[in-house]
């Protein structure tokens, strides 16, 4: 392999981490407030691109714009669906069952859009998803870059939220330390359901940058949702920089090795440096054990 | 004789706070041992070195001279030390016999045990007689979660003897069990004894430890305080010490000290209820004008059990009001019923004339009570400033939330000049002020203040107690709960005994500090009087 083609391959992989970054910022925003493990967050991914698909194939709104409808829309899924079954789960064993439960929300989905939009692979269109600019010798695909600016912008504006809003204080607050919480005058579950919906609302964006980079059927949610516990996990599990850290991080692997050696051991690779990275660090990358203590 | 098991010079520390420094204990074959002391003495973690669950760094421990320091707890168990834990480990959906028979597999290989068929013949009798043993036969096809509290724990003693062990460790076997059981629990600990059975006991029901064991060991803060039979614990001064708190002031010890028993001061009201003759009644429930806070007839606790056992009693307007007694009395169950984390299950609540009792935690705090639970209740990751903010979170009046600030920040200096310091990185002591600065934002009426000498030492103690004076004379009323209940008690205007769930006695912080059977209270039976 050339020197250009391994400089190539970590661009790409630092932009294509950026686009995983922005999927996996939901699913570590709900594990960070809710304790849950939103196994429905890669079919939510897919929901969103489906969405965005709809909206520019058969009403002719375009990819950006169409995200105005779509991250409402899947805002309220997610404050539905925290509502209906999330906010049931008893807290001392939360965890492991939110895992079972939002398995079967996962199904739901799927089901829901295979029988409305079949099983056929679709890409997403647009001008700007086959364009790509030259740049210092590198070719940086447009959706790519508008994907990464998406993600940056995104990740920026959760962490404003977070700890520079009196809502995200609130957050921060319900997630250290949940009596305290209650007892200054917070509303621990309004504010828990609000989060889903936002961590949920952003797999919008995921979802439509991931369906112009990737030809996706209703299946894909489930390779995706493993990807995304791997980032999640090597993170740090409800760290949203430690997200952006991991997803970069793994998808230059990934490419690296793509190109190499053969695309056919990106992925076990992809999944090795999991293992290898837990086995030296085990609260992943970023995790911080007193973030959550008591 | 050597002892059985010898712990030697053992430290143990968790994030800088030590929970055993330098502890000794002898554990002697053949007899009940028991181990007491103060919630946070180190009891559970002693038993957790001893059994493996715990690595130690500092110090030994010995088995019949034999060194088992750091054996992992598999190895400990197959060595004949077996334990039960404080709260039950039991599958709840099995049935109780079934839990017996998982608790047959344990002690043999696993290839072993994944091709034989679960629960022969032998078993079965083996498990049921031991079932017969403790008394729960009748439940044998029952799940293990319909059982009561009391039946778990002795579903937990039997499915230890399953593995026949020679020395057991029992982690508060009558903690949350009925009186009628824990007498059964004793009968059966002593069978077990007579059988050949060494045994050492952590608990807190001082009757229960005194009337079982042959010898016992208080642990106060880490280290082995006395070790003696029943008698010799009991008369200890030391040990009345560690249970009441320190004192740095030694007129008022000695004023306690001298009290003979019967010489009933004024806080005696009331007849006897012939269920504890120990201690008079409360007055009963004549509304105080002065009350802020009353509480009629409170029953409340989480989940089967009643913590609290009809709860009568007043807070008056400006006082400070502390509330003692020893562990599991139910004093922060009292505080989270009236903030409202508890509804209570009978009784009502009133705060000035509005009746409170059900409300959320949010209107309770809105009405005017606010609550600082015990210790670590700030949000660690966040600023002083940011902690201190958040308690003006239902406040949108910005520039009232500014006064508030500004009039905290002049109380409380360390508010500015930490404001960007995370409070999880302040001492125990600076935390306690920002938890105060961040309650004081609301402005509230009656602030509820769960031990708030939690952890600290001597020094720091006394300048948390002088700031709550000082939060008092501002006009605050204060229900106070304190583990150092003679530092509470002379700090405050009023002193109400809790026991069980019963309030056991009120009156004026010195008339309950000066009353004799305080100290029988937390040692069970007679208390010593020699000064």
């Amino acid at each position: 392999m050339t020197l250009s083609a391994f400089a190539q391959a970590v661009v790409d992989g630092v932009l294509t981490g950026g686009v995983y970054a922005l999927m996996a910022a939901g699913l570590t925003l709900i594990f960070g407030v809710m304790d849950i493990i939103n196994i429905a967050q890669g079919i939510m991914v897919i929901l969103g691109a489906y969405l965005s698909y709809e909206l520019s194939a058969h009403v002719g709104i375009g990819l950006l714009p169409g995200l105005l409808l779509t991250v409402p829309a899947m805002f309220v899924l997610g404050v539905a669906i925290e509502f209906g079954f999330m906010r049931r789960l008893r807290d001392q064993d939360r965890t492991q069952m939110s895992i079972l439960v939002t398995y079967a929300v996962a199904i739901v989905i799927e089901g829901i859009v295979t029988a409305v939009a079949g099983v056929d692979y679709v890409q997403l269109q647009a001008s700007y998803v086959n364009s790509s600019i030259h740049m210092l010798g590198f070719y940086l695909p447009d959706i790519y870059l508008i994907g990464f600016g998406l993600a940056v912008a995104l990740m920026a504006g959760l962490y404003f939220m977070l700890y520079r809003t009196k809502f995200g204080h609130a957050v921060r607050a319900s997630l250290q330390n949940r009596t305290a919480a209650d007892l200054i005058g917070i509303d621990v579950s309004r504010v828990r359901t609000i989060s889903v919906g936002i961590g949920v609302a952003v797999t919008a964006v995921g979802g439509m940058v991931f369906g112009a980079t990737n030809a996706f059927n209703p299946n894909t949610g489930y390779d995706l949702i493993s990807r995304l516990l791997a980032i999640v996990i090597l993170g740090g599990m409800g760290s949203i920089g430690g997200a952006m850290g991991a997803a970069i991080f793994l998808l230059v692997i990934n490419d690296v090795v793509a190109v190499w050696w053969s695309p056919t051991w990106a992925p076990l690779v992809y999944f090795a440096a999991l293992v290898v990275v837990l086995s030296v660090r085990p609260r992943g990358l970023f995790g911080r054990a007193a973030v959550r203590a008591q | 004789m050597s002892p059985l098991i010898e712990v030697a010079g053992v430290s143990k520390a968790y994030g800088g706070v030590n929970a055993l420094s330098d502890c000794d204990l002898e554990v002697h074959e053949g007899q009940v041992n028991g181990l007491i002391g103060p919630n946070g003495s180190g009891k559970t973690t002693l038993f957790n070195v001893i059994t493996g669950y715990e690595r130690i760094r500092h110090g030994k421990v010995s088995l019949q001279g034999a060194d088992i320091t750091n054996t992992t707890p598999d190895r400990v168990f197959g060595l004949g030390i077996g334990r039960t834990f404080q709260l039950t480990r039991l599958f709840m959906r099995l049935s109780v016999l079934e839990n017996m028979l998982v608790a047959t597999q344990r002690h043999e290989g696993w290839l072993r045990s994944i091709v034989r068929r679960a629960g022969s013949a032998q078993e079965k009798r083996r498990a049921l007689e031991l079932l017969d043993f403790v008394g729960i036969t009748r439940l044998a096809h029952e799940p293990a979660g319909n059982l009561s509290y009391g039946q778990r724990k002795l579903l937990e003693l039997a499915s230890l003897l399953v593995a026949d062990p020679a020395i057991l460790l029992l982690d508060e076997p009558a903690g949350g069990v009925n009186p009628t059981l824990i007498k059964h629990l004793a009968d059966r600990i002593r069978e077990l004894n007579r059988s050949g059975k060494t045994i050492v006991v952590v608990e807190h029901n001082m009757e229960f430890v005194m009337s079982l064991c042959s010898r016992i060991t208080v642990l106060s803060q880490g280290r082995a305080l006395v070790s003696g039979t029943p008698a010799e614990v009991r008369s200890d001064p030391a040990v009345l010490d560690a249970y009441l708190g320190g004192e740095d002031d030694p007129s008022t010890q000695r004023q306690l000290a001298s009290v003979a028993p019967g010489s009933a001061p004024a806080a005696t009201v009331g007849t006897p209820p012939a269920a504890s003759p120990r201690f008079p009644r409360p007055s009963p429930s004549e509304p105080r004008d002065d009350a802020l806070l009353r509480l009629r007839n409170v029953t409340a606790g989480y989940g089967g059990g009643d913590i609290l056992k009809d709860v009568t009693l007043d807070v008056p307007r400006g006082s400070i009001t502390c509330v003692v007694g020893p562990n599991g009395a139910g004093k922060s169950t009292l505080m989270a019923t009236i903030s409202g984390l508890l509804r209570p299950r009978l009784g009502d609540i009133r705060f000035g004339h509005e009746v409170i009792s059900g409300r959320t935690p949010k209107r309770i705090l809105a009405s005017g009570i606010a609550h600082i639970p015990q210790a670590h209740s700030l949000f660690p990751d966040m600023t002083v400033r940011q902690n201190v903010e958040m308690g003006a979170y239902t406040i949108s009046d910005r520039a009232l939330v500014r006064r508030r600030l500004a009039a905290v920040e002049e109380l409380y200096p360390i508010v500015r000049d930490r404001a960007h310091v995370k409070a999880g990185s302040l001492s125990g002591g600076q935390q306690r002020l920002i938890e105060f600065a961040r309650c004081l934002m609301l402005d509230p009426e009656l602030i509820l203040l769960d031990e708030p000498s939690m952890g600290l030492d001597p020094l720091t103690r006394g300048f948390v107690f002088e700031m709550v004076q000082q939060m008092n004379a501002r006009g605050k009323t204060i229900l106070l709960v304190e583990q150092n209940a003679r530092a509470g008690l002379k700090l405050s205007s009023h002193g109400v005994v809790l026991e069980n769930g019963i309030v056991r006695l009120t009156g004026s912080g010195a008339e309950v500090l000066a009353h004799p059977e305080i100290g029988a209270l937390y040692l069970g039976g007679a208390v010593a009087t020699a000064g």
